[in-house]
């Protein structure tokens, strides 16, 4: 199944953030848990963990792009 | 303890943490648009000390309070609704993650407030003294909320009038980025039982036999008339304060150790080594509960937001201000 990884909201009053990393790659593996990427907001610099495991088959926002909470980032296609 | 027992508590424990795994999902899309505090690490406590209790014995919550609600016997999908500010949950979606109670349940409500629940706990107690009944509260509260004054008021007062309440302190290390040993000065917070001359024990919080069992034995004490016990339960939150939190006050190895002490693998290997049961019957349990808890998930958000025209409902009960006040004697020392 595919399963689509958001812009996470991650302060109250956070409206966009900025993708400063992505710490896998397109084909890589990633276990629920893991650190995925890391995001910027206007407080602080904060690493997301995958909450799925499986593998990540498409990053659409590129690192260093500014977007909207909870838009699409990324896809992982599960293991389930 | 037999299987089904043990089953039973594994099952609450996945419950909790599946819900709050849903809750993380959902503060990232900003549903829940307030924070949310997981109990991810903790589950083994409320899980353990819940399962000694009736819908007659009552708890007082906390802000971290999701697990007790559950482990109380709450309704999820009620739940996920107030969470999400839906006309159904348990405070017409007026109250969020921080203010749910459930009276159905003797969930007497999470409280935003540190230590704001342990009086009410007290009070509740008393009430249950008056009436002559054999029931009793538990208080659940944190180790910030051992320093606040209204720990100590109402362990006093408890143990002057030898109330059935129980004092949990789930000492999960840290006061939201505040270490406890930067704000305590003892190994032990069970200690300050002595200042009142109760009962206090140290438990490890992430055993959930042990959990159980030290319940069990509290229980029995204030029930029968022994007075307050203070338990304090050795844990960790897993989890940052709040969904968000980027936790730069802690390493990830601090993290990481204690991940190894996670109570429900701890659970898992106990029922694999003891109970004979394999990785395959633990995995299809979680999966199963997972689809349920995303289920209630799901039906939550169908629901329809609270209406404007009912904002200021629910702040005044006309019951209360009829309610016949009587004062009363308390006797000398104890009982």
């Amino acid at each position: 199944m595919k399963k689509e990884i958001i812009m996470p909201k991650v302060g109250l009053d956070m409206e966009e953030g900025m993708i400063t990393s992505w710490l896998k790659k397109v084909g890589d593996h990633v276990t629920a848990g893991e650190s995925l990427m890391e995001i910027e907001t206007d407080k602080a610099v904060t690493e997301i963990e995958a909450a799925v495991t499986g593998t990540l088959v498409e990053i659409v926002v590129p690192e260093g792009e500014t977007v909207e909470i909870a838009t699409i980032v990324a896809w992982v296609e599960t293991d389930e | 303890m037999n299987k089904e027992k043990l089953l039973d508590l594994y099952r609450m424990m996945v419950q909790i943490r599946e819900f709050e795994n849903e809750c993380i999902e959902l503060a990232k899309s900003n549903a829940t648009r307030a924070a949310v505090h997981t109990y991810i690490g903790e589950e083994a406590i409320a899980a353990g000390v819940c399962a000694h209790m009736s819908n007659q014995d009552y708890i007082t919550s906390t802000h971290r309070g999701h697990g007790h609600c559950i482990a109380k016997g709450a309704d999820l999908e009620k739940m996920f609704a107030e969470l999400l500010g839906r006309e159904g949950g348990y405070c017409k979606g007026k109250g969020g993650s921080m203010h749910i109670a459930d009276l159905a349940t003797g969930n007497l409500g999470a409280n935003g407030i540190v230590g704001g629940g342990i009086p009410l706990a007290v009070g509740a107690a008393l009430g249950i003294q008056l009436d002559n009944k054999k029931n009793f509260v538990v208080s659940f509260f944190g180790d910030g909320a051992a320093n606040e004054g209204s720990f100590h008021e109402a362990l006093n007062m408890a143990s002057i009038w030898s109330l059935p309440v129980i004092f949990v302190c789930e000492n999960n290390e840290y006061g939201i980025s505040t270490h406890v040993s930067k704000s305590t000065n003892i190994q032990n917070i069970a200690i300050r039982a002595m200042s009142y001359g109760i009962k206090g024990v140290v438990v490890d919080g992430n055993n959930i036999l042990e959990v159980y069992e030290e319940t069990r034995k509290a229980v029995d004490d204030v029930v029968s008339g022994q007075g307050p016990v203070l338990l304090e339960m050795k844990t960790y939150r897993m989890s940052g304060h709040y969904f968000g939190d980027n936790q730069n006050y802690r390493t990830k190895d601090e993290v990481n150790q204690w991940k190894e002490k996670d109570p429900i693998l701890r659970c898992e290997q106990i029922l694999q080594k003891e109970y004979d049961l394999t990785e395959e019957d633990l995995l299809t349990i979680r999966k199963n509960i997972r689809t349920e808890v995303l289920a209630a998930s799901e039906k939550a958000k169908l629901q329809p937001e609270p209406m404007i025209e009912d904002l200021t409902g629910d702040l005044f009960d006309q019951k209360f201000a009829d309610i016949e006040w009587k004062s009363f004697v308390k006797a000398q020392g104890k009982g």
